[in-house]
């Protein structure tokens, strides 16, 4: 590849790039009205809660925590795969990462900013929230340490810090070069925002030094995150969370949730920006195997939680899982396993993995499986609780629907707001991807371009 | 600042007016409000005794039903706050019933009238508020209408026994009317009975079951616990029962009542062959006891001999109970000492109820229970009867009606004759607290005292007196029913024979002054009376016997007694109807009982709506499928039967057959309980009768001390009252039947029913839950802001201004002992006014549950502290086991080895709930004993 070849391929990265950034046509804004709307009928059932009282939901006693909870922690895991796999990719050098590495990293930051709002609209008196943090008061008193509800605040809010300082280092370069690129309030941010990073060879030996610290705790933290919340499940005496396979169950779990969401929302800029050239069939190729070894990993789960709740003995538990399957929710957990067991086994072959409408299909399944799943474990154990005379059922009430699907707004708008925002395709490291490896850019006219 | 502008101060003369119209305006509109108390402590200056905050205790008695157990009524701050039983009452003995402890509520109830009403004038739909001078005029001048017509003056009452029954009969005379025109309302009282004993004995009184005094009771579907009037006493002498190992109680009926339940022994009957049985143990009895007994030899041999006549033989023999069973049980009747046969109760009284009463009235005979274990009630006095009224009414004779707390049209279909014969009244006056239905059909609404603000007393039983006194001052602009009617006697110039004076000094003349602090006069119980002849003839009724028409069919309609709902009346209580029926666990709404072998003949599960048809109606219910019924049967509460019963006068419980049809409606019931069984949980314990358990060793003493409650499962019979004491003591909210269904009662303390034993023979245990105050407590460590904590005491103690509402508490609750508010629950005024003020009130998004009543730890403490010395044993009594009538509930401090709670801690019947959790509960509960036959 001689220089004019190269010169020529950045200039196309850049240009690509910037096309995303350009002014967007009616679809988006029609998409972005959709998900302000979503937001905003959020808005609207949130505030009855706080005026009425959380009666509004239809949770009850023995279920006291339900579809809000389970959102948040779909969400938690939603943010799984973005900064854990882009900090992997990252130490791999995989040629995966200038592709999938920033979506995958704001999706992260975007799923915890929406996940942090569920425990908030699910407390009792949403507005003493602050209570839950340690702060020098007048009362004297700390959080309880004991509960791991407050260990949850504190990984959460360590995971969105690093998370968010690792998406906007990475992004410096790329804010730094296209400031040159852009105009009027887009060149006043970049420039804000690159914090006058020029690209020297100091400030890359710097960054480089910096960025796999960042890189390196967030790998430990994402671990630690989800472990965490699973422990507001398993440290509990309630058959059916109270088990030691939670951690590693809800980190699978998370990483292919997250990985399922990666997929859907690169296939979505592939086919909207024609990101052809940068996310490639083999890319999916790839998030397709993991997704399917996660997916053979949740089976694993799943069939180990059943066999040793079937093999301990406490009548309670063996209950549960009898009822988790053959009860009131049953329909709940077949689908459960329709979808993040057996729909996932087409990956298994070639043909599907390289395919987006396939692997795009496939991964929304699994994201309905993998909240019905949270849903799923989150209720039938409150309902099937230790004393028979005691049981219940919850079925959402609108307004906690409404909630939920607004968490979906509120993400898919603040994911729609930053691609436009702010480059979604690392431009530093396709640059250095093309310099360093050639050929860089393959073909435009590939054969599995048919496909999408 | 330039000159020309005007100093902030000055007014100008628009805004003067703008300023002085908006005064005006709110002045008025203040003005305008209803006249409901709007202090929050009643007085400025209190009496000398009061102390802010102490509750003082005043002995009156309850009118929530007829038995009119004594009571204390605690005031704090010059308003009662909550009602507990009366220790020296003999009936009572210090608990209350359900209905008593809710009894409170009504003083408090928004809907009570708050003065008297005159009938929508001009076309207006509501009764219009007057004031007394008119009331008491246009009562005057009905009353003069009537007799200047030379038509009749009518009371009818509900059951009075003491000093205004008197008065009704005097102001009756005073008014030129007969002492008898006065009509006892009481629809519920099982005529049958009396009437049987008329014809047996000759005495028109109804019997006294003295079941302290039998060693083997036989309850021939007698709902005792239910159905006579006194849970409170009835509670107790069951559990008596149960207690003393030496002694049985045998339910034979078709029905797994609460009475039932409590029975140490049971047999199931199909509806209609109660006669064929009690004529099987006849003979039985006969053969065994020879030539003993009371029966006079006539009268035995000519029993003998109808029992091998048609049909009592066929019927006897095709009774369906075992005869080694009847055997077995004539034995116990008649050699273990005194026995007794209670009944027939409510759902064994169909149309042969006299008949049937008259065979176990001569079966009583048969085992010398006659004046030993039943005794008779004194003659009521001279009273008309309610067909007496409509035929009168009919013929235009009933000038004037004065209806005192009674409701017969409420009742619907049974007293519809009673209901038409109102329009045909030229002038009727309701004196009662609420609108209710026969109240809107008068012409003038006299508004009442509530009970605990007037004078009164009651005779119940012989030598049982009952002082009741005003606790409080009135909180509405109500005048007693006896001033009313004195003062109506006033301005007719009828005062002859009436006492001068108001109906309050009347009664503190009457009252002795130094039995008032005890609550009335009480008697030793009377010796037992000899045992009554038999009349002549006595055995007609029995010998004309025949088998009721369409016990063939099935299946047959029973319509259930409730202890909820007093006299079969619906109970207007929210309270009451918020308190679940312990059986099916279902609060406020009606259901249909039925087996399940006959619910899935019909393809019905629990919550299916079916149209049930008789002769008389039809009404709409949720199904509610307990193996609890027998598989012919289908059992409705009597509030929701009434629709299915004809016009009897008498509310009988086995209705006869009935249809029903599925509307193919669901409903979700208002229930608590969602499961039927334990499920395989250990959670109810049963140990064999005879059993001999080793004692559990006994905790080591730490020096610290741990508030425990005992819960007696042998006990407990599932009565409510002590939910109900909880509901007031602790201002739980009322949530109503919609957030029951969802899931969302308020309740600290729940009764769980489990059914035990096999499908066939089902047994009932019944658990009450509270939260089980854990030592190593699950819902502690995992608040974040440690709204819930451990105090040194033992107990887990909740701080609701700390609480944020995570509710992961409850969650981790294995015993489901927490409530969260999930609104701000409303409580219109004045019912806030009830509110027991050592209680906070919770604000929606805080949990809340049971402390133990920590108000009564910490005032028994701070007593304690002022008077230098230690809480005794005993001292503190929580709200629900302080109403206990059958003392299932014990209350103490575990770590002192000589408290009785420990005592019971190391029996050998003791264990915790989910022991294997290691949550160390501070609730000990004991195993219930298995049946005993």
């Amino acid at each position: 590849m001689n220089a004019t070849q190269q010169a020529d391929a950045a200039a196309h990265v850049e240009q690509d790039t910037l096309a995303t950034l350009q002014t967007p046509g009616s679809r988006y804004w029609l998409l972005l009205l959709g998900m302000v709307a979503l937001t905003a009928a959020g808005g609207w059932a949130w505030a009855l809660l706080l005026r009425r009282g959380l009666g509004v939901t239809d949770m009850n006693t023995p279920v006291m925590w339900g579809s809000l909870i389970t959102s948040f922690v779909f969400f938690i895991g939603i943010s799984h795969s973005g900064t854990l796999v882009s900090a992997i990719l990252y130490f791999t050098r995989s040629p995966l990462r200038p592709a999938i590495g920033r979506s995958a990293e704001a999706m992260t930051v975007i799923a915890i900013l929406t996940a942090g709002l569920y425990p908030l609209m699910h407390l009792g008196r949403a507005w003493f929230f602050f209570w839950l943090l340690p702060y020098p008061n007048q009362r004297g008193l700390w959080p309880n340490f004991h509960s791991p509800l407050v260990w949850d605040i504190f990984a959460v809010c360590c995971y969105v810090t690093i998370s968010a300082l690792f998406l906007y280092m990475g992004m410096l370069p790329d804010l730094s070069l296209l400031s040159r690129r852009v105009r009027r309030w887009r060149r006043v941010l970049y420039k804000v925002l690159s914090l006058g990073f020029a690209g020297t060879d100091s400030e890359w030996g710097l960054l480089e030094k910096a960025y796999p610290i960042f890189a390196g705790v967030a790998i430990p933290l994402a671990v630690s995150v989800h472990s965490v919340v699973s422990w507001d499940f398993a440290m509990t005496i309630i058959p059916g969370w109270h088990s030691t396979i939670f951690a590693p169950y809800f980190v699978a779990g998370a990483i292919f949730s997250g990985l399922a969401m990666a997929i859907v929302l690169l296939a979505l800029l592939r086919r909207a920006y024609r990101l052809d050239r940068y996310i490639r069939a083999d890319h999916f190729d790839v998030m397709a195997k993991l997704l399917l070894a996660m997916s053979l990993v949740m089976s694993f789960v799943y069939v180990t939680e059943f066999t040793s709740a079937m093999l301990r003995g406490s009548p309670a538990e063996r209950a549960v899982f009898v009822w988790r399957a053959t009860g009131r929710y049953a329909l709940i957990y077949w689908l459960v396993i329709l979808c993040n067991c057996l729909i996932p086994l087409f990956a298994f072959r070639r043909r599907v993995r390289r395919s987006l409408p396939w692997m795009a299909a496939i991964s929304a399944a699994v994201l309905v499986g993998m909240w019905f799943e949270r849903f799923m474990f989150v209720v039938t154990s409150l309902a099937h609780h230790y004393d028979p005379f005691a049981w219940g059922v919850y079925v959402p009430s609108l307004a906690e629907v409404v909630l939920c699907l607004a968490g979906f707004g509120w993400f898919g708008m603040l994911f729609l707001l930053f691609v436009k925002i702010f480059p979604c395709l690392s431009v530093a490291e396709t640059l250095q991807g093309v310099t360093a490896e050639s050929p860089a850019m393959p073909p435009l006219t590939e054969p599995e371009a048919a496909h999408a | 600042m330039s000159h020309e502008q005007r100093s902030p101060r000055s007014l100008s003369r628009r805004s003067f007016f703008a300023q002085a119209g908006l005064l005006g305006a709110t002045g008025a509109l203040a003005a305008c409000s209803q006249r409901v108390p709007r202090f929050i402590v009643p007085y400025l200056v209190p009496a000398d005794d009061v102390v802010p905050g102490v509750p003082v205790g005043y002995r009156s008695i309850c009118r929530g039903c007829p038995a009119s157990c004594g009571l204390t009524a605690q005031v704090m701050n010059g308003r009662a706050i909550k009602l507990e039983g009366n220790p020296e009452h003999p009936a009572s003995a210090g608990a209350l019933c359900l209905v008593g402890q809710a009894a409170i509520e009504e003083l408090y109830a928004p809907e009570r009238l708050t003065g008297p009403l005159a009938p929508p004038a001009g076309g207006a739909p509501h009764a219009v508020p007057i004031d007394w001078t008119e009331a008491n005029r246009r009562f005057a001048d009905g009353l003069r209408q009537a007799i200047d017509h030379g038509r009749e003056v009518v009371v009818l009452t509900r059951p009075e026994s003491g000093a205004l029954r008197e008065l009704m009969g005097q102001w009756l005379t005073a008014l030129g009317q007969p002492a008898g025109n006065v009509v006892v309302f009481d629809p519920a009282e099982p005529i049958w009975l009396r009437e049987a004993a008329r014809f047996t004995f000759g005495i028109d009184a109804q019997p006294l079951w003295i079941l302290e005094a039998a060693r083997t009771v036989l309850s021939i579907g007698a709902d005792l616990v239910e159905d006579y009037g006194s849970p409170v006493e009835y509670g107790r002498a069951l559990a008596a029962i149960r207690a003393n190992r030496q002694r049985r109680f045998v339910y034979a009926g078709s029905r797994l009542s609460l009475t039932a339940a409590s029975a140490t022994g049971r047999i199931a009957i199909q509806p209609g062959h109660e006669m064929g049985f009690v004529l099987a143990l006849l003979g039985a009895v006969l053969t065994h006891t020879g030539s003993s007994g009371m029966l006079p030899a006539g009268a035995r041999t000519r029993l003998i001999q109808l029992l091998q006549e048609e049909p009592h033989a066929t019927a006897a023999q095709n009774c369906g109970v075992p005869s080694s069973r009847v055997r077995d049980l004539a034995r116990a009747l008649t050699d273990a000492g005194p026995g007794l046969v209670v009944g027939p109760g409510r759902v064994a009284a169909g149309e042969d109820a006299t008949a049937l009463a008259q065979a176990v009235a001569v079966l009583n005979l048969a085992i010398g229970a006659m004046g030993r274990t039943v005794q008779f009630a004194e003659p009521a006095a001279p009273a008309l009867s309610a067909a007496d009224l409509v035929q009168h009414a009919d013929a235009g004779r009933v000038g004037a009606l004065v209806i005192h707390h009674a409701d017969p049209v409420g009742l619907g279909p049974v007293y519809d004759a009673l209901g038409h014969a109102l329009a045909k009244i030229p002038f009727v006056a309701a004196i009662g607290c609420r609108l209710d239905e026969t109240a809107r059909r008068a012409h003038l609404v006299l508004a009442d005292h509530h009970p605990l603000e007037s004078w009164g007393d009651a005779t119940v039983q012989t030598g049982v007196h009952g002082f009741q006194q005003p606790v409080m001052t009135p909180l509405h602009n109500t005048r007693a029913a006896a001033d009313v009617l004195i003062d109506a006697a006033g301005q007719l110039g009828r005062t002859g024979g009436l006492p001068s004076g108001t109906f309050a000094e009347l009664m503190q003349d009457r009252l002795d002054r130094n039995r008032l602090a005890h609550g009335g006069e009480f008697a030793e119980a009377t010796p037992p009376a000899a045992s009554p002849d038999i009349a002549d003839g006595a055995l007609d009724q029995l010998a004309a016997w025949r088998p009721p028409v369409g016990t063939g069919q099935v299946p047959i309609l029973l319509a259930t007694p409730s202890l909820r709902h007093p006299g079969g009346i619906r109970s207007a209580s929210p309270l009451v109807q918020e308190v679940p029926d312990a059986l099916t666990s279902v609060a406020w709404s009606g259901w249909a009982e039925l087996h399940p072998n006959l619910a899935r003949a019909r393809s019905l599960e629990t919550g299916d709506e079916i149209e049930l048809v008789t002769a008389a109606g039809r009404t709409r219910l949720p199904v509610f499928v307990t193996p609890g019924i027998h598989e012919t049967a289908v059992a409705v509460p009597l509030p929701d039967a009434t629709a299915l019963l004809g016009p009897a006068g008498s509310l009988r419980g086995r209705v006869g057959p009935v249809t029903f049809r599925a509307t193919g409606r669901r409903l979700t019931l208002p229930q608590i309980g969602h499961s039927l069984d334990q499920q395989g949980r250990h959670l109810a314990h049963e140990v064999p009768d005879d059993a001999e358990l080793p004692a559990r060793a006994a905790p080591k003493p730490t020096g610290r001390r741990r508030w425990a409650i005992a819960v007696d499962l042998d006990r407990c019979d599932g009565c409510g009252a002590c939910v109900a004491a909880c509901y007031v003591e602790n201002n739980c909210a009322v949530v109503g039947p919609e957030e029951i269904a969802r899931g969302r009662d308020m309740a600290w303390i729940r009764i769980q029913r489990f059914y035990t034993g096999s499908p066939d023979e089902p047994r009932v245990v019944f658990l009450p839950v509270m939260c089980q105050q854990c030592t190593d407590a699950p819902c502690e460590p995992v608040c974040p802001a440690y709204a819930t904590y451990h105090t040194d005491e033992g107990l887990n103690a909740q701080i609701y201004n700390r609480c944020i509402g995570t509710r992961f508490c409850s969650n981790n609750c294995a015993y489901s002992a927490r409530r969260f508010n999930w609104f701000d629950w409303p409580r219109p005024t004045p019912a806030n006014l009830g509110l027991n003020p050592a209680v906070t009130v919770r604000s929606r998004g805080v949990m809340e549950k049971c402390t133990f009543c920590v108000q009564r730890i910490r005032r028994a403490e701070e007593r304690a502290k002022l008077e230098k010395r230690q809480v005794r044993e005993g001292e503190v009594v929580p709200a629900c086991a302080q109403t206990c009538a059958a003392q299932a509930l014990i209350f103490g401090d575990l770590d002192d080895p000589r408290s009785r709670i420990s005592e019971l801690a190391r029996s050998g019947r003791a264990y915790r709930l989910l022991e294997e959790l290691n949550t160390e509960p501070g609730v000990v509960y004991l195993a219930r004993h298995e049946e005993r036959v």
